[in-house]
């Protein structure tokens, strides 16, 4: 891997559309600067925390940039014959598209202080009322919704390269059927390995769980009041951490097949 | 340079596009290549680029796998697409962001072709017209040095000086290493620029080296009085023949009536130029 040509790449792919990154940065920066004027208003200067809305602009960002821009190079017959033709690995026009959809998060977090900044500067300069809490792209606001944009990346950057449209409604639509199937799926495997205990369990239910004590169901398993737990805290730790290298590994592992499986 | 291997392509399995194609072109030549509609020309150029994988046999292009689709390779291999999306930025500003992937990209040659081909280089490239666009993409691709060009229709889309300076630019700046591979359907835009053409029907390719064709075959005007005839077509009311065999003067053979022997006298055609060459 070239590291330089990854560079080369990314500012390739940037210049092909200035345009667009101009538009897609200064529209942020309106309806962020309206919202947070808005909220402001109607609340009557006490509204404060925007993290709720500024999630949810992150949502539609991420939708935005991400689900729909990240691969529209290769979606086209004419320009992904170039692209896919540039000399660069595979990999590298994998990496550069990655590290293109992690730079959209931070120019967004930096617009979004621009924009409390800016809804700021006209409070006062029109006064209405308190000024609006500015937004700090490194404060612990940020690093939450960072945080969230990187547990929603790869679903939606996988989704970018196998859908052609409409990423974000397909890959949930289709993570939501799976997990039906899975469920009916489970529930039919539970019943059928652990029918009886479950039987057991459902019987003592009111005797045992609402008074407080918990019923264990096999070795791990153990339901309490307050909803069903491992019984080792090390088990939940390491399965906790195994889905997480599981759900990212796969779905930007499977971006990367998948991108180096495109033809035209 | 360029070698098929018992390629064979199909979209789906009962959709056969070729199979069986057997082809090995050298290094440094010019060559068109021809085919009725449907019988794969451009597929087999996505498999020379590596866009697709074959479904069947090898392709090799400068003794690489296309489609592992190694920078090695694409520094030498240039596609000019019968249709490009080019973004809309100038030409200077996709000469600045893409010359930098070729390590051979002669930045003087580009824009010594842009003026001549008459393309506004400071122009967004989405506002240029089809032709300007081909033009600029073609003025690109002899710049960046490529050893082996694919170029699919170029001259669809270009007006009648266009065209002639299209063929000039190939003439003036293909090197002696340089393979210029043309899918095209306008046998009459080529001929002043191949020395050689690959002919595909459904099922059949074949390279013919189109200097050393007259050892095998003739172009006979008017009524056949000798040799086997392999193609005859009325050409304003006068006959005009390829029959099997050279003649002590070699003639000039027509393209398309080569093309029109290729595709309906196929095995006759080949077992001419199969035969010993006159010398």
């Amino acid at each position: 891997m070239n590291p330089t040509r990854v560079y080369q790449l990314i500012l390739a792919k940037q210049g092909s559309k200035p345009q667009r990154v101009i538009r897609d940065i200064g529209l942020t920066w309106l309806i962020a600067t309206a919202v947070v004027l808005m909220l402001h208003i109607s609340s009557v200067g006490t509204f404060t925390d925007y993290s709720g809305i500024f999630a949810f602009a992150l949502l539609f960002m991420a939708q935005l940039e991400l689900g729909n821009h990240t691969f529209d190079e290769y979606k086209q017959a004419g320009s992904a014959a170039q692209w896919l033709m540039l000399p660069a690995d595979p990999f590298e026009k994998w990496l550069s598209s990655f590290l293109t959809s992690f730079l959209v998060v931070l120019i967004f977090l930096l617009v979004l202080s621009v924009s409390t900044l800016t809804a700021n500067l006209l409070v006062g300069l029109f006064g209405w009322g308190n000024l609006v809490p500015i937004f700090n792209p490194v404060g612990l606001a940020a690093l939450q919704l960072f945080k969230l944009y990187v547990w929603l990346h790869p679903l939606l950057f996988f989704s970018a390269i196998y859908f052609k449209k409409r990423p974000m409604i397909k890959i949930f639509g289709a993570l939501s059927l799976l997990l039906i199937v899975w469920l009916f799926y489970t529930a039919a495997l539970v019943n059928w390995l652990l029918g009886d205990l479950i039987n057991a369990t459902i019987a003592n239910f009111e005797t045992q769980v609402l008074k407080g004590d918990p019923i264990h169901i096999g070795k791990f398993l153990v339901l309490r009041s307050t909803g069903l737990e491992f019984t080792s805290s090390l088990f939940t730790q390491v399965g906790s951490s195994l889905l997480s290298v599981l759900y990212f590994g796969f779905f930007w592992g499977l971006s990367y097949l998948r991108f180096k499986e495109l033809e035209l | 340079m360029i070698q098929l291997s018992n390629l064979g392509f199909e979209y789906g399995a009962k959709a056969a596009v070729f199979r069986g194609l057997n082809l090995t072109i050298p290094a440094g030549r010019s060559v068109g290549i021809l085919g009725a509609n449907g019988v794969g020309k451009t597929t087999l150029i996505k498999l020379l680029a590596g866009l697709l994988s074959p479904t069947e046999g090898a392709v090799a292009v400068l003794e690489r796998t296309p489609r592992r689709r190694e920078t090695a390779l694409y520094q030498d291999l240039y596609l000019v697409p019968e249709e490009n999306a080019l973004p809309a930025i100038s030409a200077v500003a996709y000469i600045k962001r893409f010359s930098v992937f070729y390590p051979k990209f002669d930045h003087r040659q580009c824009t010594e072709l842009l003026a001549r081909l008459s393309v506004d280089d400071g122009k967004k490239l989405t506002a240029l017209s089809l032709g300007q666009r081909k033009k600029f993409i073609i003025a690109f691709a002899l710049s960046t040095g490529a050893q082996v060009l694919l170029m699919d229709e170029p001259t669809n889309g270009l007006d009648i000086p266009s065209k002639a300076l299209f063929r000039e630019s190939v003439i003036a700046h293909q090197t002696a290493e340089q393979t210029v591979l043309i899918c095209t359907h306008q046998v009459r835009d080529l001929e002043s620029i191949i020395d050689s053409v690959v002919m595909m029907n459904q099922g059949s390719a074949h390279w013919f080296d189109l200097a050393e064709l007259p050892n095998y075959i003739s172009q006979v005007q008017g009524p056949v009085t000798s040799g086997t005839v392999l193609h005859s077509e009325l050409r304003l009311g006068s006959p005009v023949s390829l029959v099997a065999g050279g003649q002590e003067q070699p003639t000039e053979i027509d393209l398309e009536l080569l093309f029109n022997a290729f595709d309906q006298n196929y095995p006759g055609l080949m077992a001419a130029v199969a035969q010993e060459p006159r010398l």
